[in-house]
């Protein structure tokens, strides 16, 4: 039996531990709203940090070459297609020379490809983390589309090298290049919010989705110019919401060669909205499926 | 609220997916999704009773703060379910858990290790993944590392680790965090006789300094050393709610436990128990 005195002791110390005002959570259907979701993924952002620093270790972590696949990556990917629509398809404007032409466009699509392709598997690839640990689970999407960033860094020196290379002579747009960036990477969790909720239930996702970004390669000016478009369809274009970031970027690198023209107001406005559309129906639509991930997966 | 945990009526359905023994090869999966969209989009919208699987139905209780309280039952009678709903893994059906204080769950075999990262980043990971802040996470990394002893090991990926190293790293992280509440799926079976030494001592200067402890255990012998009351589940359904032999002598316990079913309008049988002064109770945990 205790005494008066241990017992005494013993509630000093539970209430030294506890204050009775700290905040009670709870936890049933309606819990969750997605404002106070995402107050609490941007509270995570030392755990955002680490598991986009984590996808990169464990990228890199069992390759020979390591980062350097990065630069290869790009290279090679620039000489193949450069053979095949650059010399023999000659599908680039004239005057223009075609592997700077070529990566210029492709270093946002791929960014673009890349952040969409890890947010699509970011929750079925941390099975093991969300059936045991409670996390905001928002952090997961967010850190996959911020870990391509990287690899996107490297490839842009590859993109430099290769413009100086050809003696191509960027415009004072390339400042532009960091809201650039952030527009695709916005536009990437946007849609990424989508799959990865959708991914979880219904693995038909991924198939859908690759079809999807071979499709997005070709209905973007990446290959070809923005005005090997009709103008009069370029609106309708740029509802492929990269459309209008990869023109201004090649247009921001490029665009000393007169033939490569910068997309219009209008494009930017049709772009962004439907990025932003994407941006906040995926909040929505993750946080509704989010509720039962742990029980699908 | 006062209380550490409240569960309020808390049931938990399972969609099964339950297969037609026919449908075990590819073909005859093709053709089925190709026959019968429908009926398959059906099924998702609403689950044939056949389905479905009731973990856990009508689930009440409260833990006050400081107390710690064992959780038996055989295995699939829902005890992990509803440390699972508690730690925000997963949300119940209907009914709803509340919950004041900050909480650790460390259930069945590992916080969610990564097998490619190393033991020390998997560690700091773990830690801000429960909620500490990175800074804290490396200071502290020596004492999780002299805890759980893989000093050896700890630049090796996790995936070489043996199970014993993992739990005991994975129990090292989750008791440095020190949070006030403590979930806990028979993780304390696992190690050796010297690693469930220590981590029985400090569960013990876990338990003493106040906080609160909800513990899974298949092993009579923890329960009744630790806890002062037990909830034993059965298929879902509460089945019974009573003081170990230990708790039986701690009137503050009994105190709350009472509080705690007053609060919930129901009669505490334990008082009777209590009165009655009986000697060790036979042993109620088959399982």
């Amino acid at each position: 039996m205790s005494s008066a005195a241990e017992l005494a002791e013993t509630v000093a110390k539970v209430s030294r531990l506890v204050d009775p005002n700290a905040p009670v959570q709870v936890i049933d259907q309606r819990s969750g709203s997605m404002w106070s979701s995402l107050m609490a993924a941007l509270g995570a952002w030392e755990l955002l940090y680490l598991l986009a620093t984590r996808d990169l270790t464990i990228r890199y972590r069992q390759t020979v070459v390591g980062i350097g696949w990065a630069v290869l990556n790009p290279l090679l990917m620039m000489l193949v297609l450069s053979v095949f629509f650059g010399v023999l398809g000659r599908i680039g404007p004239a005057g223009v020379p075609y592997p700077p032409f070529l990566l210029s466009g492709m270093v946002m699509w791929r960014l673009f490809e890349s952040a969409l392709g890890r947010s699509n598997d970011s929750l079925i690839s941390n099975v093991a983390l969300i059936d045991k640990v409670s996390f905001p689970r928002l952090v997961l999407p967010v850190a996959s589309v911020l870990s391509p960033l990287v690899d996107f860094a490297i490839s842009l020196v590859v993109v430099a090298g290769v413009m100086m290379f050809y003696g191509v002579v960027p415009l004072t747009e390339a400042l532009m290049l960091p809201v650039y960036i952030l527009v695709t990477v916005l536009s990437a969790l946007g849609f990424g919010l989508w799959l990865a909720g959708l991914n979880a239930h219904y693995r038909d996702i991924t198939h859908i989705l690759q079809v999807v970004l071979r499709l997005g390669f070709y209905a973007s000016p990446i290959l070809y110019s923005l005005d090997l478009v009709p103008s009069e369809y370029h609106l309708l274009y740029a509802m492929n919401p990269m459309v209008t970031v990869i023109s201004a970027t090649r247009h921001a690198l490029c665009g000393s060669y007169e033939a490569i023209v910068a997309p219009t107001m209008g494009m930017w406005v049709v772009s962004l909205s439907v990025s932003l559309t994407a941006l906040i129906s995926g909040l929505f639509v993750f946080n509704r499926l989010e509720k039962r991930i742990a029980d699908v997966l | 609220m006062t209380s550490a945990i409240v569960v309020e009526g808390v049931s938990k359905r399972y969609r099964l997916d339950r297969r037609s023994p026919h449908d075990t090869t590819l073909s005859a999966a093709v053709v089925g999704s190709v026959r019968a969209p429908l009926k398959r989009l059906r099924n998702l919208m609403v689950p044939r009773e056949d389905q479905v699987h009731w973990a856990l139905r009508d689930i009440s209780f409260r833990i006050e703060h400081g107390e710690c309280v064992g959780l038996i039952g055989r295995n699939g009678s829902g005890k992990s379910t509803l440390l699972r709903i508690i730690s925000n893994l997963t949300l119940p059906t209907t009914g709803r858990v509340m919950i004041q204080g900050r909480v650790g769950s460390l259930l069945a075999l590992g916080v969610g290790f990564n097998g490619e990262l190393t033991g020390r980043e998997n560690a700091v990971m773990s830690a801000v993944t429960l909620g500490m802040p990175r800074r804290e996470a490396r200071s502290r990394l020596e004492e999780m590392i002299e805890f759980a002893g893989v000093r050896d090991y700890i630049d090796v990926p996790v995936k070489r680790y043996s199970t014993g190293m993992r739990v005991r790293l994975g129990f090292s992280v989750m008791s440095t965090i020190e949070p006030e509440i403590l979930l806990i799926d028979e993780v304390l079976g696992v190690g050796d006789d010297e690693f469930r030494q220590r981590s029985q001592d400090r569960m013990n200067e876990l338990i003493s300094s106040g906080r609160t402890v909800l513990l899974v255990s298949h092993i009579r012998r923890d329960i009744n050393m630790l806890c002062s009351r037990t909830i034993q589940i059965e298929q879902g359904c509460m089945h019974q709610h009573r003081p170990t032999p230990n708790g039986l002598h701690i009137p503050e316990t009994m105190a709350r436990v009472v509080a705690g079913n007053e609060a919930l309008g129901k009669d505490t049988p334990e008082l009777e128990l209590l009165k009655k002064k009986e000697e060790p109770e036979p042993s109620d945990a088959s399982a």
